[in-house]
């Protein structure tokens, strides 16, 4: 009786105590929030990779992408006695909190792409700003070789506010394009939500204020997307054959929606980066070494990913399903979804 | 005398806050021209009736049910869902008609739990139609996942997009027509019909209506499938100009809707409001925010004009309708 | 009952800004006695009650209780001084025990945290014991009945040794059975030492419990006396005061069609009510506070019941407001602003209302014929208005009556319901209003007036109703031999030789 008793506990009561019963090892990962693919993807890598290589357990909670919810999830992982910690926070502030809180529970915590404000454990950092950097030479240069003339403008769709956004992101990718063309002029900075639609609409707008606008960068491709849908409404939007006659369009994050639209030739967005497999890996490789012992918990170490940057001159359909395979889960042709394109 | 004063304190009740309005578009028109040459032109215009044109198809029937006294703030997640809803169709070979079709209805469905949760069964709409709210973005989210991701894009027909884009006659975007429609619609339902007049007197006194053979249980249900209709139309035809569908959309649409009724003048206890001073209400909030964005104003302060218009009209809302209070 | 007075009451009145709501009123209460107030609605007994009980504070007079000066400001005073009330909406917390109730607001206090009284507890269970050995303390007070509940409001006023404790019509919402309960209750009681003040309108209760009785009449007290030999009919007469009996204009398109007939119309406030209506007939329905009028006007207009009722010759269920319309009658209801009138809305658009066909062509509305009808009714009523959009909220009484019956007009049924017509209305407008209805009987219209107003059938029906306590006791034919006597005896539950 008292046996079958303990046994529906372990039902009920969270994988941790199915965990503790035969010593797996079980991670928690906070995603940014679940609303978004990728952070879909990173869980899904997350928690395959750490079963495959380690045999352990991950217990997911949604961030949400509020400050309150992600440390209320981090209380509760603690309180279910995980192993380890993966957090992406949503600010700053809150990330010194979580590691503390964890720390003081003895539970190893890894944090990642918001870098924290004490430097106090590992931090797995995807070095964005080189592929931002890159992506803006690029744009600048086959604007430049297609319209000598023209100089560049450039409108960019942000976050709101966000610190980390500007410093992977945007200014990297604004120095980029300066880096071609010294006289390129940042016309217009708005915030786009993250959201499709209200990045249609904020572009709308901005390329009402500013027509001449050649070169957009959206912060995500969702933004990316919403530029190009604006574009469209106003019958431009397009290219002749991978050669530029309105505008280039340049996101980040490197999904399927995006590679679909770079690897268009008829499609002005043409340029995206992205990685979710080696920064979840590295998440539990660096949560595993520090519960093995092999790094220390509260010492601060960062370890970089790359961001592979893709875009329509430089890469081809073949790296690209791949790359979408290995991060995305991606099991469709690339090829057959871009020739279905008009 | 006595009669003077009575007069102009009722059109001061009925007319100020649409007088106000106006006064305060032809103001910020003035004010954007001279500080943004490419304020004062066809594509500009266009640009703002595009971002209002869901806001205003939405509140014109929400306008009249507020009228009656009560509301909807499930608007933002039918909409989500119907975007969804008739993208995953499209995906999975559902011809686009046949999927607009069924979109509409399953969205009348979910005005249609509205209707009996409030109408017949008498729930607060704060309550029940909060209740719809969660469920509804819940299986957005939930379609969204049958196919396989966070939003549905690729593997859309190339057709998917030309029903939101459609240029009726070649110059008006089908958005800006369906807005048309729809005020054109209400205007009629408000100034000629039986509904229209029954809808104010439902506001007006309810009990006073029952008493009256008005089958007030009928015509609240009936404007509250109108509404989650329109806002059926409006995901339909957003994710079909966008050429995505996301089941994070229209967060807060609720809000964006109520705000362009109370502005214009509509009160929420019911028994007073107008379609044209709703219009005039979702415009001054179109304009604020075109005219800010193209002034290159940061967002915070849009954030902040917002919320003032907010409030301010809801003061103005106070005084007007309130005479005995001011 | 040692004869002494437990109340003085010296000239004791209350103004409210705009109206007198007690005129100075005296008369003493004794000492462990069972003492009613009557009065009908507006009499000035609640008044009285509030002031006795910390409610309102009086503009005039002394109160002494026990002989000792008496102005309670706050409900607390009232209840420290011993008076205790047991209202009708009883003032009993459902998620608490019994015991829970009683401690309610007077737990003791050691260093800030409450600990139960043991010794009050105690007396509180000897207390509900007495009453009613079938509840135990640890009950929750949500499983009890009505009158259990009141059970427990009592104890808890006996707890803190009440002197005086006031019913304020306790048998409301009792059944048959509970309101013995309650009796037995008053009576121990009474055998306990405690004085009641008891107010009802029911006039058996009053003669089955009461010792003493004072009446109030418009702000007034009649008489303050011993129940004992008290005439039902001379009771009421002192509640209603002097009927003129003149100004009765028989109608005079009466026919012998029936327009309504009513048969063994039960509810459960309704006995076996029977009644027919004639084309072109004024019946009144008349009966005190509580007597069963409104219960017949809902019968008739949206409400179920048992019996037959036949419109014109047809038998009819009338259990639905649309059903009711249809079948061709239409209320003037009770409540003007609460059921009658659309206030926020201008004139023009209230007067359609219960009949769009008038103003609608080809399946629209036209603002032109809106306008007509407005400006029809508000000549042939005059109602006085700057002009047709006029805020109906913003008419005076009178006049938002004349619109509420222009809309009920423009129905164009042929049975009228007339709920209190002219309460709350001036002087002028009544008289209107009166000639309006006589003039639509004129027309051959049927008009039922239900009203709590004596004067008002007798000047204006043709036939009047008698109800008392949900029964029908008489139709009485007006005519210049009309016996207000009789009338009174009737409407007070006395018997009459057949």
């Amino acid at each position: 009786m008292k046996k079958l008793v303990v046994t529906l506990a372990a039902a009920c009561s969270i994988a941790a105590t199915a965990g503790l019963a035969d010593d797996k090892i079980v991670l928690g990962k906070i995603p940014f929030t679940l609303e978004h693919s990728y952070h879909q993807s990173i869980v899904e890598i997350f928690s395959d990779y750490a079963e495959k290589n380690y045999g352990a357990e991950t217990i997911v909670v949604d961030g949400q992408a509020s400050s309150e919810s992600s440390l209320s999830a981090v209380e509760n992982l603690i309180a279910q006695k995980v192993d380890g910690i993966a957090l992406h926070s949503p600010d700053i502030g809150m990330t010194a909190t979580a590691v503390e809180a964890a720390h003081k529970a003895g539970i190893p915590i890894v944090t990642t792409l918001i870098y924290p404000s004490t430097k106090t454990a590992p931090h797995i950092q995807p070095k964005e700003e080189f592929s931002s950097f890159r992506m803006g030479e690029v744009a600048a240069e086959q604007w430049m070789t297609a319209f000598p003339d023209k100089p560049v403008k450039v409108a960019i769709l942000n976050f709101g506010g966000f610190e980390q956004i500007a410093k992977l992101r945007t200014e990297p990718f604004f120095k980029g394009v300066q880096s071609v063309a010294p006289d390129a002029e940042l016309v217009a900075m708005q915030n786009g939500f993250g959201s499709t639609i209200k990045s249609m609409e904020v572009m709308l707008d901005i390329l009402q204020a500013n027509p001449d606008v050649n070169i957009i960068f959206g912060a995500n491709d969702d933004m990316a997307l919403g530029a190009l849908a604006a574009t469209e409404q106003l019958g431009r939007g397009k290219m002749k054959d991978g050669a530029p006659l309105t505008e280039i369009i340049a996101g980040v994050d490197g999904g399927e929606n995006a590679m679909v639209k770079v690897f268009n030739p008829n499609s002005s967005f043409k340029l995206t980066h992205g990685q979710v497999r080696d920064n979840g890996r590295a998440e539990v490789d660096t949560l595993m070494a520090m519960i093995e012992g092999t790094i220390e918990m509260d010492k601060w170490l960062e370890v970089q990913t790359l961001s592979p940057e893709f875009d329509y001159w430089n890469s081809s359909v073949p790296a690209a399903q791949k790359f979408l395979e290995e991060n995305f889960g991606f099991e469709k042709d690339l090829q057959a979804l871009v020739d279905t394109q008009r | 005398m006595r009669w003077n004063v009575d007069r102009i304190k009722h059109l001061l009740q009925t007319e100020t806050q649409k007088a106000v309005l106006i006064g305060t578009l032809i103001v910020m028109m003035i004010g954007l021209s001279l500080a943004t040459p490419s304020f004062l032109s066809v594509t500009n215009f266009t640009n703002v009736f595009l971002k209002v044109a869901v806001i205003v198809i939405i509140a014109s029937a929400a306008n009249l049910l507020m009228v009656t006294g009560h509301f909807d703030l499930s608007v933002g997640s039918v909409l989500a869902f119907s975007g969804i809803l008739h993208a995953y169709l499209c995906k999975h070979g559902v011809p686009i008609e046949m999927s607009m079709l069924i979109t509409c209805i399953v969205a009348m469905g979910w005005g249609g739990i509205n209707a009996m949760t409030v109408a017949v069964l008498g729930i607060n709409p704060v309550i029940a139609t909060v209740g719809v709210l969660f469920i509804a973005r819940g299986f957005a989210f939930l379609v969204a996942r049958w196919d396989g991701g966070a939003n549905i894009m690729t593997g859309l027909p190339m057709e998917f997009v030309d029903f939101g884009r459609e240029l009726v006659f070649g110059i008006f975007p089908l958005a800006i027509v369906m807005m048309v429609a729809a005020l054109a619609l209400f205007l009629f339902i408000e100034k000629r019909t039986e509904i229209g007049r029954f809808a104010y007197a439902i506001g007006a006194n309810l009990q006073a209506a029952k008493l009256s053979g008005i089958n007030t249980v009928g015509i609240i249900a009936l404007l509250y499938v109108i509404v989650a209709l329109f806002a059926g139309l409006s995901g339909i035809l957003q994710t079909s100009r966008v050429g995505l569908a996301a089941p994070n959309v229209a967060k807060g649409l609720e809000f964006d809707v109520i705000v362009a009724i109370i502005l214009g003048g509509t009160a929420m206890t019911g028994g007073v409001g107008s379609t044209i001073g709703m219009l005039l209400g979702a415009l001054v909030v179109g304009f604020a925010s075109n005219g800010l964005i193209l002034l290159g104003i940061p967002f915070y302060y849009q954030s902040i004009a917002y919320g003032v218009i907010l409030i301010g009209s809801l003061m103005l809302n106070q005084r007007f309708t309130n005479p005995a209070r001011a | 009952m040692d004869g002494s007075n437990i109340l003085e009451i010296r000239d004791v009145g209350k103004a409210f800004p705009g109206v007198v709501a007690l005129k100075g009123v005296s008369f003493d209460i004794k000492r462990n006695t069972v003492h009613c107030i009557v009065g009908e609605n507006g009499a000035g007994k609640s008044t009285f009650i509030k002031i006795l009980t910390g409610v309102h504070e009086r503009s005039s007079g002394e109160i002494t209780l026990d002989g000792k000066p008496f102005a309670p400001t706050r409900v607390r005073d009232a209840m420290a001084a011993g008076i205790s009330v047991l209202y009708q909406e009883l003032n009993v917390v459902d998620e608490l025990t019994i015991a829970g109730n009683l401690t309610l607001g007077q737990e003791a206090h050691s260093f800030g945290f409450p600990k139960q009284d043991t010794a009050i507890l105690e007396k509180a269970a000897g207390i509900l014991a007495s009453f009613d050995e079938s509840i135990s303390m640890d009950t929750l007070v949500g499983s009890l009945s009505v009158a259990q509940k009141q059970v427990v409001e009592i104890t808890k006023a006996l707890c803190s040794d009440c002197a005086v404790l006031v019913m304020d019509e306790p048998t409301a919402s009792l059944s048959l059975g509970e309101t013995r309960k309650l009796f037995d209750t008053v009576a121990r009681l009474k055998a306990s030492g405690v004085t009641i003040i008891f107010i009802s309108h029911k006039l058996d209760e009053i003669f089955e419990n009461g010792d003493y009785i004072t009446i109030f009449r418009d702000g007034e007290m009649i008489e303050t006396r011993s129940l004992e030999g008290l005439e039902r009919s001379d009771l009421v007469r002192m509640m209603l005061g002097k009927v003129v009996v003149n100004d009765y204009v028989p109608s005079p398109a009466i026919q012998t069609e029936t327009a309504l007939e009513v048969r063994n119309a039960t509810t459960r406030k309704l006995r076996n009510v029977s009644f027919d209506l004639q084309k072109g007939e004024i019946l009144g329905f008349y009966g005190l506070v509580g007597a069963g009028k409104t219960e017949v006007c809902e019968i008739l207009y949206g409400h179920p019941c048992a019996g037959e009722i036949r419109v014109k010759g047809k038998a009819t269920r009338l259990d639905d407001v649309r059903k009711s319309l249809k079948a061709g009658l239409a209320l003037v209801p009770e409540e003007r602003r609460e059921a009658g009138i659309f206030g926020l809305l201008g004139i023009r658009q209230n007067i359609p209302l219960m009949n769009m066909a008038n103003v609608k062509s080809h399946g629209l509305v036209r603002r032109a014929e809106e306008n007509r009808l407005a400006d029809h009714y508000i000549d042939a009523l005059s109602i006085a208005a700057r002009d047709r959009e006029h805020q109906v909220s913003l008419l005076s009484g009178g006049n938002q009556q004349k619109v509420v019956i222009a809309k009920c007009l423009n129905r164009d049924s042929d049975i009228i319901l007339m709920d209190e017509p002219t309460r709350g209305v001036d002087v002028g407008a009544k008289q209107e209003i009166h000639d309006i209805i006589r003039e639509l009987a004129g027309q051959g219209k049927s008009i039922i007036v239900f009203t709590s107003e004596l004067q008002e059938v007798v000047q204006l029906c043709d036939r009047i109703a008698l109800m008392y306590d949900g029964a029908l006791r008489q139709i009485v034919q007006n005519g210049p031999d009309l016996d207000t006597d009789h009338i009174m005896k009737l409407v007070a539950g006395e018997e009459i030789e057949a």
